[in-house]
């Protein structure tokens, strides 16, 4: 049996009170003392800018370019994958050709 | 001295979670991070003294109890590394990201390293439930005892789903956050935000109807 829309509402309210009660939660202010401890460990945060942070830019940055050479190089390399079979079929048929003329011919 | 203000966040943030901090300006705070930042690791005290309500807010809604503490050293372990590639205007809300994110990170942890089956309701919860569902009564069930029930209800729930569906439902659907904040603060795009809200709404409705015993004629 499915709860009604006035059932579900009514829980929901409930339930959002016992969610925002949670603000009101006492916490010891130990965890302070921690950050800071930390913080001094790990000495200066670097005012240079990594190279992740400007490598991840760069990717947004180049994605729509990178997309547009893989599209670009999947093509050319279908399409020469193609040629390549396309030249061995020609050496073939060629090759048999050859080998008739001098079985006719004598050539 | 002079009166407390409020800090300015372009998405209303200190409003929403009603925090009031001390008079210095944003000017102070911009002077405050330039030193942190040249080297003077322990001027980041104040920073940390003086938005700490806002993040305490925000984190205590998000992680259990006993994660508490350590989720706020996380965010303001985070922020400390992040402080040079701060640009905003108001530090509030850049941290009000970077505590929302680490709840977020939290969860998705969380979700990964369970090992354990995830409990159950209790027969104590579903008597809970259908009495919040079918009492008629004008007792009020936002009393401190009962919302000690409801919370291990709302847990039990939000514990079945996945971590972007737990910290999306949370953010609009229990805190009322609109779709743009909640996109702001996860980073999401808000179409994303509004598929995962529509689903996870789906789901804790099939949940909390489910564990909805309907016993009309007893209660």
């Amino acid at each position: 049996m499915k709860l009604s829309g006035k059932e579900l509402e009514k829980l929901t309210g409930i339930l959002r009170e016992a969610y925002r009660a949670k603000e009101r939660l006492p916490v010891r202010e130990q965890w302070q003392d921690s950050v800071m401890v930390r913080i001094r460990h790990m000495g200066t945060c670097s005012s240079a800018p990594g190279y992740l942070p400007t490598f991840e830019h760069l990717v947004w940055r180049l994605a729509p370019a990178t997309s547009l050479l893989m599209a670009v190089l999947a093509a050319l390399s279908f399409a020469m994958n193609a040629l390549f079979e396309y030249d061995i079929v020609q050496l073939v048929l060629t090759a048999v050709e050859d080998s008739a003329l001098v079985h006719l011919f004598g050539v | 001295m002079a009166m407390p203000c409020r800090v300015e966040a372009p998405c209303d943030e200190t409003e929403r979670y009603g925090v009031v901090i001390d008079s210095r300006s944003p000017d102070d705070d911009e002077l405050i991070i330039r030193q942190v930042v040249a080297g003077n690791v322990n001027a980041f005290e104040s920073l940390m003294k003086r938005y700490q309500h806002i993040v305490l807010a925000i984190v205590k809604k998000h992680v259990p109890y006993d994660e508490i503490e350590e989720t706020m050293q996380d965010v303001f372990v985070r922020s400390f590394q992040s402080l040079p590639t701060f640009k905003g205007n108001s530090f509030g809300h850049w941290l009000s990201v970077i505590a929302v994110r680490t709840c977020y990170d939290f969860w998705r942890e969380h979700y990964k390293s369970r090992e354990l089956p995830m409990s159950s309701l209790t027969e104590e919860h579903e008597a809970w439930l259908n009495a919040a569902l079918y009492d008629n009564s004008s007792r009020s069930f936002n009393e401190a005892g009962l919302q000690k029930e409801a919370r291990e209800v709302l847990d039990w729930a939000l514990d079945r789903l996945s971590a972007e569906d737990r910290m999306v439902l949370e953010l609009v659907y229990l805190e009322g956050h609109s779709v743009k904040e909640a996109a702001i603060l996860l980073g999401w795009s808000t179409a994303n935000v509004k598929v995962r809200l529509f689903r996870s709404r789906k789901k804790l409705r099939a949940l909390l109807t489910g564990a909805a015993k309907h016993k009309r004629s007893d209660t």
